[in-house]
């Protein structure tokens, strides 16, 4: 093999069936490279390579589980059992779940082997993966520049060669905006595609759990493993898995492609700008057609977003209040004063445990949406957001009736520096605008590399001054820019092979 | 002067609905466990899992909002109603909201005249989630019992148009039966599978407009029901006639002093922050649900009471006590109702009597044995046959009870009992006269006081002839022929 740099899940599998690498010595590689860097990166909130390698002796090729003995990396939101699961938050610190995600009994049913559980935003809510109570994770080619987030730890964990295959979890952006900034592929599969049992819910009617990977194929491997029906997700559409090896390769000149209009808007970066005009180039010598689209509501959804999810937030976070999970204050004693570390009453024990459980990003989006959903805003807020919500929907509806695929870049900035963005919220929240349609209309999307360009000057300085150099132990001066491509829900079918048409030509 | 004020009483149930299972996972639903042993990730409330609807308690609730005549809705939606207690695992209960099973409805009610009336209003019926179970152990701390977290709950709230105690038991009553015969619910107070909460208020005479509402919790009985609203109602008149207010609160009711007492004063509406539940899809209220809901809506109880007492002639009583659903049959609380109506209908038995015979003996005998009516080897027909030779005078009622039992007890044909056990009654003319004749020469005296004047006197004349024919004489042609013996012969002297 040549390096772990570009760890790509179809070709180790196929040098365990040749028998030219055997798993041990594969994991034991990963674990390598895990050594190596991670004081560096701080992808992972911990490792299980123990439990990967256990019982790997009586490890055989199994035709009907191509990717056995294959190590992955799963985000600290999904529950793994009898492995700690804390959502980078120190109010799940010491969770173990008894259970797995579906998404997690998937893989290992299909023979993966988990090497650790990565670090994220807290509870996901975060596009830098610079609000983890564990510290942030830095972006595997410029470690002074964030990994993107909410699943900045996957992705970093799959660039930076730890392993072929991260999940990570998706509620408005938070698989694609770090492929972005990673440059890897990330993959938001359809609403309702992939179970949700055990992940640890952000937004219940946007979080969707979808793969990192290195590579498009492998990214509809994986979709292959955790998809299908289960009935442990009622929100799941109940359908059977499909095989996008079918026509993933036969390229896509029957597709009509629709570029997104605001993809040229004075807030993109120039740029994101030049390597969307030459991806947006390339379609337009590819596919059927190529047309310009706009959605006249794009301009709500950021603001409906900001509303829907911290609403449901407010509520899916509520169970954090120090009695079942996490460290907790003492109800005061008897005649004694009432410090930081005891309680007065019931009221001031949640008002403690959560006030000093939740990180400052947490608690900000609990008390907008808290106020949200208060009597008297509700129809102000919530209500109006979710007509927003349909509006959205019933457009994009008609859209597909014109083109197949929709292209815009993934995130309108390249990879920013460290504390950058949590000065401003706002700020912030702007890094989304790309990458919450598809969560808001229920759309599968797939950010792919489109292309790289050079750190400025603020940039080089810093990776010089700090001696840092990347995971491929090499000085880099390139950044990756993100390509983002959307479908109509439940047509991976035609966005797996639209971005494998376009990765066959440009990796 | 001293107005008079109108009360105003609202009723909200929550009763445990009868599924294997809770409401959003697989637990079992069943009472007196040790704790914590009927829970998984679900009704814990932990991370990252996810309710599923059981769809059970779907039906049996579309069965009550049926049942109750409320107009059902296309689709229901769950909500979540978020607030923080140490009994509720995620911080929200999961409950229905904007859209509820269903609304406007009225509960079929036997009125105090033993007619079937349309009663009170429903406003709305909900499924809902139960909270866990509180222990307080005092300096031990508190502890938490999450068997009852997630059981299945139905809330029916009355509309606001109850004015007395008497009333809202009669209500209760209905509702209690309706639920426990349509196979709903236990519907048990004691158990705390039927629980209810009181709005009560108070307004001036026709102003038109509603009092401060006070809410009253912790009633287990029916008693406390009626008690608790006397108490209200007295208690706020005299706050009101002194010209003070009513402040918004909560009550409880103190069994132990006969009394409510204060929980808390409610300044402003509750912020429950309600919210469509994102994890599960709206519910459509059509097709295969609605059929599986389904049911003959003559099976509401008030209506089988009304049919008993105005088709079939039952007395009030015992309508009632053969729709109280005791001592009959573990499957079908109507096998009474419908023995009784086979007897008649199909075999020909006699509608009151019948009704008589059965209610007597049988509730007498499933008493003491503790067997149930469906366990015997007692039907309709032969129920119809003895009532005929009744009707016929070939049994005596005393006679007729006697066979019941026995067949109850034993089984067997109607006529070998009766004439096993000589029953059969006496009608031959002659040996009626006959023994008539010995009865007035064994009690000369009873006869001359007789003749003297002292009619009633007869009475013992007909027992001393039914004691000597073994019951088996006609003891009203025994009553003919000596009224005729005697007081023809005076007046012939
Ligand atoms: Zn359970």
């Amino acid at each position: 093999m040549d390096g772990l740099n570009d760890l790509k899940m179809e070709k180790l599998a196929d040098e365990l069936k040749r028998g030219a690498l055997h798993p041990r010595n594969l994991i034991q590689q990963c674990n390598k490279q895990v050594d190596r860097i991670e004081s560096a990166i701080n992808a992972l909130n911990r490792e299980t390579f123990d439990r990967a390698v256990a019982r790997i002796d009586e490890w055989q090729y199994d035709p009907a589980r191509p990717f056995s003995g294959i190590p992955y990396v799963q985000k600290d939101n999904i529950c793994t059992t009898g492995i700690a699961t804390d959502c980078s938050s120190m109010i799940l610190q010491g969770f173990v779940p008894p259970y797995a995600a579906t998404v997690d009994a998937r893989a290992l049913q299909a023979g993966f082997r988990l090497i650790g559980k990565s670090n994220m935003d807290e509870f996901s809510m975060g596009s830098s993966t610079e609000y983890s109570a564990w510290g942030p994770t830095m972006n595997p080619w410029d470690t002074g520049r964030v990994p993107g987030g909410s699943s900045g730890g996957s992705a970093a964990a799959v660039a930076s060669g730890m392993a072929p295959l991260a999940f990570g979890s998706d509620t408005g952006g938070s698989v694609r905006q770090p492929a972005a900034f990673c440059g890897c592929v990330g993959l938001r599969p359809t609403y309702g595609r992939v179970s949700r049992w055990g992940l640890i819910a952000f937004a219940s009617s946007l979080d969707q759990i979808g793969p990192i990977t290195n590579t498009v194929r492998d990214a509809a491997h994986a979709l292959m493993v955790i998809e299908g029906p289960d009935e442990f997700d009622s929100t799941l559409v109940q359908r059977p898995k499909e095989n996008y090896f079918e026509t993933i390769e036969n390229g896509m000149s029957d597709l009509r492609v629709g570029v997104l209009d605001v993809s040229f808007a004075d807030w993109v970066d120039t740029r994101v700008k030049e390597s969307f005009e030459k991806n947006v180039a390339w379609f337009d010598g590819h596919a059927k057609s190529l047309q310009e689209i706009s959605i006249k509501s794009f301009d709500m959804i950021l603001a409906a977003y900001y509303i829907i999810a911290p609403a449901e937030v407010s509520s899916n976070l509520a169970r954090f209040d120090g009695i079942q999970y996490g460290p907790s204050v003492d109800l005061k004693e008897e005649g004694k004063e009432v410090d930081e570390n005891t309680a007065a009453d019931l009221m001031d024990f949640y008002r403690k445990n959560r006030g000093q459980g939740f990180g400052p990003e947490v608690t900000r989006r609990i008390m907008l949406g808290t106020f949200a959903l208060s009597s008297g805003y509700y129809d102000a807020y919530y209500q109006r957001a979710q007509k927003v919500r349909s509006r959205l929907r019933a457009e994009m509806d008609k859209l597909w009736t014109d083109v197949d695929v929709i292209i815009s870049p993934t995130s309108p900035t390249p990879p920013f520096m460290l504390e950058s963005a949590t000065v401003d919220p706002y700020e912030m929240y702007q890094a989304d605008r790309f990458v919450l349609m598809q969560a808001m209309a229920g759309c599968p999307a797939i950010s792919v590399n489109g292309g790289w360009t050079e750190i400025d000057d603020d940039g080089v300085t810093k990776l010089v001054k700090s001696k840092r150099r990347n995971c491929f132990g090499k000085y880099t001066k390139r950044l990756p820019i993100g390509l983002q491509l959307t479908t109509a829900p439940f047509m991976e079918g035609n966005l797996l092979r639209a971005a494998r048409t376009f990765e066959r030509e440009h990796v | 002067m001293i107005k008079d004020y109108v009360p105003t009483i609202g009723i909200e149930v929550h009763t445990q609905l009868k599924t294997d299972s809770k409401m959003f996972c697989g637990c079992s639903t069943s009472f007196g466990n040790r704790p914590n042993t009927h829970t998984c990730p679900v009704c814990l409330g932990m991370p990252g899992s996810l309710p599923r609807v059981n769809r059970k308690a779907v039906v049996l609730g579309l069965k009550a909002a049926r049942a109750l005549h409320c107009a059902i809705p296309p689709i229901a939606q769950f909500a979540r109603k978020n607030y923080f207690y140490p009994d509720l695992p995620k911080g929200y209960q999961i409950t229905m909201y904007r859209f509820p099973l269903g609304t406007e409805g009225h509960i079929d009610l036997m009125n105090e005249h033993d007619k079937l009336s349309k009663g009170r209003g429903i406003e709305r019926v909900h499924l809902e989630e139960d909270t866990a179970k509180l222990f307080h152990e005092g300096a031990a701390g508190t502890y938490i019992d999450f068997n009852r977290a997630g059981l299945p709950l139905l809330e029916i709230v009355s509309k606001p148009e109850i004015s007395s105690g008497s009333e809202a038991v009669r209500y209760l009553k209905e509702l209690k039966r309706l639920l426990w015969f349509l196979d709903i619910s236990d519907a048990n107070m004691e158990e705390g599978n039927l629980r209810c909460e009181l709005n009560i208020s108070l307004s001036p005479e026709d102003s038109g407009v509603l009092g401060t509402r006070v809410e009253v919790k912790n009633l287990n009985s029916f008693r406390a029901v009626e008690h608790a609203i006397e108490f209200e109602i007295k208690r706020q008149t005299k706050i009101l006639a002194g010209g003070q207010k009513i402040r918004m609160e909560t009550r409880g009711w103190d069994e132990n002093i006969d009394k409510t007492v204060h929980h808390r004063f409610k300044e402003t509406v509750s912020e429950y922050r309600y919210f469509p539940e994102p994890d599960l899809p709206n519910l459509t209220l059509e097709g295969d649900i609605m059929n599986e809901s389904a049911f003959d809506l003559n099976n509401i109880p008030a209506r089988r009471v009304s049919e008993l007492i105005d088709r079939f002639g039952v007395p009030p009583f015992g309508a009632n006590l053969m729709m109280s659903g005791t001592g009959v049959s573990e499957e079908n609380p109507y096998y009474m109702a419908d023995f009784l109506i086979e007897a008649i209908d199909r075999h020909g038995a006699q509608g009151t009597q019948t009704a008589n015979l059965i209610t007597g003996t049988v509730f007498e005998f499933v008493n003491k044995t503790g067997r149930m009516l469906d366990e015997t080897d007692l039907t309709p027909k032969m129920l119809a046959e003895i009532t005929k030779m009744v009707s016929r005078d070939e049994l005596s009622i005393t006679n007729a009870k006697k066979a019941l039992n026995l067949l109850l007890e034993h089984g067997g044909k109607v006529k070998d009992v009766v004439q096993r056990e000589g029953f059969v009654q006496v009608t031959d003319e002659d040996e009626l006269v006959t023994l008539v004749r010995e009865v007035m020469e064994e009690n000369e005296q009873i006869v001359e006081t007789i003749r003297k004047g002292k009619e009633t006197a007869i009475g013992a004349l007909v027992g001393e002839a039914m004691k000597k024919s073994k019951g088996q004489a006609d003891p009203r042609r025994v009553n003919e022929l000596l009224t005729e013996l005697i007081l023809f012969k005076r007046n012939q002297t």
